[in-house]
């Protein structure tokens, strides 16, 4: 196996989470792979970074074999699949990387662009976070749509991963990058977290409501939503020290992203 | 003579009187005000649940409608179920 190299045409270095990756594109279609992973991932790239250090994942796309060699993270013959797929590869990895070091949390985050007081905005699949990370994004800075790393310090990792959009037509999400959707670049922090909220989408009516959770429940819902917090020391503790310092874990009620900002915005200034 | 003992536990936090437990098996649960007691109070080695009980009625009162030994056995169970206790009704 050659050293992959800063300038390699088929090496795309990322950072996730602070981890330094090299997604090695390979197979026959692997320049065009390279070029979609380039566009997709422009705010996770990391060209500086030196070699050696990052962790590899091998990627192999080629249209005309449909075979799954061994040695390779992804495989695939149709591009879009292997980008859709591609995505939480990437996240796993560096999430595992990251597993007892930190906070990492299943929340979209979004910062207030001149003082970057962040918010944490978790649950589940289906819960609307890329969509908030959309809508919201547009006036608040992008942190990440979906995973948000939480220091000692309760500042954010950035993670601008692309979002997953579903096109009209295509069951495969378009891995889209957060420029072209005319989010919101965050700025260079530091991305203090100021509030933390779980997020709860109802399909009809109603406005928006907003609660405050006991601590013990908040925490209850907030290790729901979390990744390898049993590798850290005294993890509920941790959780309850981020849920205090933010006023409180909030439970907010939805049914459309677009009302949510007046909530957000109070939250974010520590209002009940 | 029914007996349950607390069952190992990664964290656990307490306040106003309730408790979220992260149990050994990676389970998070919030648990109510009497089954945070029985589960603060359950030693890990085995304990009668007719000590237990009595220690409820001294701690909450007599149960309004239920027996105490039945009361105790439920929350016992509930903690069971979720990974903080281990039963044994023999």
């Amino acid at each position: 196996m050659r050293t992959p190299s800063v300038g390699d045409p088929t090496g795309v270095r990322l950072k996730a989470l602070e981890v330094p990756l090299l997604i090695r594109c390979e197979g026959a279609g692997a320049p065009e792979l390279a070029r979609a992973v380039e566009t997709a991932w422009d705010s996770c790239r990391d060209d500086a970074a030196a070699n050696g250090d990052a962790q590899e994942i091998r990627v192999r796309y080629d249209e005309g074999d449909g075979s799954d060699p061994p040695g390779y993270d992804l495989t695939g013959t149709d591009l879009a699949t292997v980008m859709d797929q591609l995505s939480p590869v990437v996240t796993k990895t560096a999430i595992t990387a990251r597993a007892g070091t930190m906070l990492m949390f299943h929340a979209c985050a979004l910062a207030e662009p001149t003082t970057g007081d962040t918010v944490l905005l978790f649950g589940p699949s289906g819960a609307g976070k890329t969509t908030v990370a959309r809508i919201l994004g547009r006036e608040l800075g992008y942190l990440s749509d979906e995973t948000a790393g939480v220091r000692d310090d309760l500042t954010v990792v950035p993670y601008p991963k692309p979002l997953s959009v579903l096109s009209a037509g295509s069951p495969i999400k378009e891995q889209v990058p957060a420029s072209r959707l005319g989010l919101r670049v965050a700025g260079p922090g530091p991305f203090r977290v100021r509030a933390v909220v779980q997020l709860r989408r109802q399909t009809s009516g109603g406005g928006v409501e907003v609660e405050r959770l006991a601590t013990v429940d908040g925490i209850t819902e907030l290790v729901g939503q979390s990744s390898y917090s049993r590798m850290l020391d005294r993890p509920l503790h941790r959780l309850a020290a981020l849920a205090h310092d933010v006023g409180g874990i909030a439970r907010v009620t939805y049914a459309e992203a677009d009302d949510l900002r007046p909530a957000i915005d109070a939250l974010l200034a520590g209002r009940p | 003579m029914s007996r349950a003992r607390r069952l190992p536990i990664v964290d656990a936090y307490v306040e106003d009187g309730r408790a979220a437990v992260y149990a050994g098996n990676g389970e998070v649960i919030a648990l109510s005000e009497l089954a945070t007691w029985a589960w603060s109070t359950l030693p890990e080695d085995w304990t009668p649940v007719a000590d237990l009980a009595a220690g409820l009625v001294a701690e909450f009162g007599e149960p309004e409608g239920i027996d105490p030994l039945a009361a105790t056995r439920a929350t016992l169970r509930t903690l069971a179920d979720h990974g903080l206790a281990e039963v044994d009704d023999d």
